[in-house]
């Protein structure tokens, strides 16, 4: 494979899997597949986009602006849709049809609120490197570098963090953990303010690389949920790995067979995962 | 007192003289054009550069500012003395909307009816047209399939064909002593329409094709298809591709990969001056069979109105021009007849010939017939370099004449 292809790929990956640990941390706190995932990033992309186009205005503000706007999102979605709708009923597609409602919802908001034009934001860091001739942003390691560190962070916040523990204890069994007298409600909601902070930051960092509108989210969705497929919810590294394997499939497909052959590779490995191993990459490892 | 008496006599006739030299306003039943424009599909980013046009020349034809087009038109404000206004409509730059909010266009009054929106969508609006026997015009679509049968009855365009342009691009690139082309485009449905007319054109001319690539819409970057494209060796790469984020990750992916390979694009990229915000300094050097000459002073009197509005730093862009052409058309048809009656207005169209126009080379004319309607002469094209991020420089090697 080419270096620039790897290269992109990587950095591509990268996204993708911030985007699937989203639906990871969601998923293991809430057991909802979140569809709005996508709708968070793109609209905090869009966010910091349209606050730090201007050169002159504070980067601070764009920042917080985006962040606030996807931890708003993820705290609406918990408190004000899942809890209150899963308190009155369980129909579990019901609540993920009403995610799906404001996946839309977040989608016109981005319109209203910044305009229907696409949006590329300020890099957080200027200047390039060149490596073996290619030149790379700085802005593009210092996002492959962040993405690394959440992930880190992530992976050792479930394993030896106090709440980490305990979603792990909520996501395996949220009855047992409930009659254990553990603090449910509390745990999942710092599992999906978690979530909306990741989102937050994918849209800051993916914001300069490539330019955003209020219909981007799809496509995060779609991929970054194909990401979770392929590498399953085994461990926090795995959305990384499913990230990764989506990105290096898009770039190979596009590259050898030709760039319409994309979705039709992908979405077919997804039929393949779905038919033969459901669980993806990575899964879950219970003692007997 | 005799000398006061005698001054405020002659200022009494001055603002009598004024009055009476000043035209009346429109009055009456406003004339109605819908409008179909691109709010959020992949057009939108030139639709509504169109839509910037229609609002603020229909102002100016309601105040009576013809400029240059006075000469065709006369200074009457309005049309047939009646204000004009605009209704729009959505279609997404979805083909399947497009027939239905024609539809709904003419059921809220419109007379005349706008396409601003992507070639395929008329394809399917310009139905209706012929249904409802009402004058339709899409000023800034490139398909030549536009006007031709079926159903272009009641259709007229007024930007060069895209067969037009390819004759340019081809004669160009013989200069150069180029052979083999690659092509990139997007998914949409716009793109596919103009670029299977390159394809055609191109092929006919005896260019080979030696690659043809396409660039998802989701897609963060186009390293793949570039590196597809230089395998081939292209002697010129051919930017066909219709959405402004899409096309500025092309430019910017060429610029990272140091892609040396010759780039021409289509005026799609000079309707869009978001691309070239987006691309930023890696679309320097491209260059693009464009509509506008800096020396063209119909163009330039209409690039001064629209500037005035919108700001000194507002690009302004061919489809600012075609969008004055097409009022201006409307204008002289409606008081040829003296009706909004489509069919009258499609005759009177079909006569006009030589219409002034603000677009193109200087001395750029429109001139329709019964078998033409599309209205672009032969010095509607104009080849741009970018610099700067703008198409700002004329290319000194070849212009069509």
């Amino acid at each position: 494979m080419e270096l620039s292809l790897l290269l992109s790929g990587i950095e591509t990956g990268a996204f993708y899997g911030l985007v699937a640990l989203g639906y990871f941390l969601f998923l293991r706190a809430t057991g909802a597949v979140n569809f709005a995932m996508g709708a968070y990033v793109m609209f905090a992309g869009v966010a910091y986009g349209s606050f730090s186009e201007d050169p002159s205005a504070p980067l601070m503000l764009a920042i917080v602006s985006a962040l606030g706007a996807a931890l708003l999102f993820a705290w609406i979605t918990e408190d004000g849709i899942l809890r209150p709708m899963l308190r009155r009923t369980h129909d579990e597609f019901g609540a993920v049809m009403a995610i799906v409602a404001l996946m839309f919802v977040i989608e016109q908001l981005a319109g209203l609120a910044f305009g229907r034009r696409p949006i590329l934001g300020r890099e957080l860091l200027d200047g390039t490197v060149l490596i073996a001739g290619l030149a790379i942003d700085d802005h593009d390691l210092l996002a492959l570098a962040v993405t690394v560190a959440i992930f880190a962070g992530v992976a050792a916040w479930l394993k030896h963090g106090r709440y980490g523990r305990m979603l792990r204890a909520v996501g395996d069994n949220e009855g047992a953990a409930r009659a254990l007298g553990l603090p449910v409600r509390r745990v999942r909601l710092v599992a999906v303010l978690g979530t909306g902070l990741i989102c937050g930051i994918a849209g800051i960092l993916v914001a300069p690389q490539t330019a955003l509108s209020f219909q981007s989210h799809l496509s995060f969705a779609i991929l970054g949920f194909i990401a979770l497929v392929l590498g399953g919810v085994g461990t926090a590294w795995a959305p990384l790995v499913g990230g990764m394997l989506v990105s290096a499939i898009e770039s190979l497909s596009a590259r050898y067979v030709g760039g319409f052959a994309r979705d039709y590779v992908l979405l077919a490995l997804v039929i393949l995962v779905f038919s033969f191993r459901p669980q993806g990459l990575f899964t879950i490892r219970v003692r007997a | 007192m005799g000398t006061r008496k005698h001054l405020i006599g002659i200022a009494m006739a001055a603002v009598a003289l004024g009055g009476t030299a000043r035209a009346a306003a429109p009055t009456g039943d406003p004339i109605t054009i819908g409008v179909i424009e691109d709010r959020s599909g992949a057009a939108t980013f030139y639709s509504s550069e169109s839509v910037k046009g229609v609002k603020l020349f229909i102002d100016m034809i309601n105040r009576g500012e013809f400029l240059f087009a006075s000469s065709a038109v006369g200074t009457a404000p309005g049309i047939l003395g009646r204000p004009v206004k605009a209704i729009f409509e959505d279609d997404e730059n979805n083909p399947n909307l497009t027939a239905v909010k024609t539809r709904r266009l003419i059921e809220n009054g419109a007379q005349i009816i706008f396409f601003v929106s992507g070639s395929g969508s008329t394809l399917q609006g310009r139905i209706v047209c012929t249904e409802q026997k009402i004058l339709c015009i899409a000023p800034t679509n490139v398909s030549a399939k536009i006007v031709q049968p079926p159903n272009n009855d009641y259709v007229f365009t007024i930007t060069p064909q895209s067969e037009t342009a390819s004759a340019v691009y081809v004669e160009a690139w013989k200069k150069l002593g180029y052979h083999k082309l690659a092509f990139i485009e997007d998914e949409s449905a716009t793109a596919k329409t103009v670029a299977d007319a390159y394809r055609k054109a191109f092929e006919a001319a005896g260019l080979t094709r030696v690659a043809d690539e396409q660039v998802e819409a989701s897609a963060r970057d186009a390293n793949a298809q570039l590196l597809r494209i230089g395998a081939a060796e292209p002697d010129v790469i051919f930017d066909l591709i219709q959405s402004a984020p899409s096309s500025a990750n092309l430019y910017r992916s060429a610029a990272k990969l140091g892609v040396k390979t010759a780039r021409w694009g289509t005026n799609t990229i000079t309707a869009q001056p978001k691309i070239w915000q987006l691309a930023g300094d890696a679309i320097n050097g491209l260059l693009v069979v464009d509509n506008l000459a800096p020396d063209n002073a119909n163009t330039n009197q209409v690039k001064a109105a629209y500037q005035k509005q919108y700001g000194a730093d507002a690009p302004f862009v061919f489809l600012h021009s075609m969008v004055w052409d097409a009022l201006m058309l409307t204008k002289k048809a409606a008081e040829t007849t003296g009706a909004t009656d489509g069919t009258k207005l499609r005759d009177a169209i079909e006569t006009m010939a030589d219409f002034p126009s603000s677009y193109g080379q200087k001395g750029n004319t429109l001139t329709f017939a019964k078998d033409r309607h599309n209205g672009a002469g032969s010095k509607g094209n104009v080849i741009v370099q970018f610099a700067h991020s703008a198409p700002s420089v004329v290319w000194d090697v070849y212009q069509p004449n």
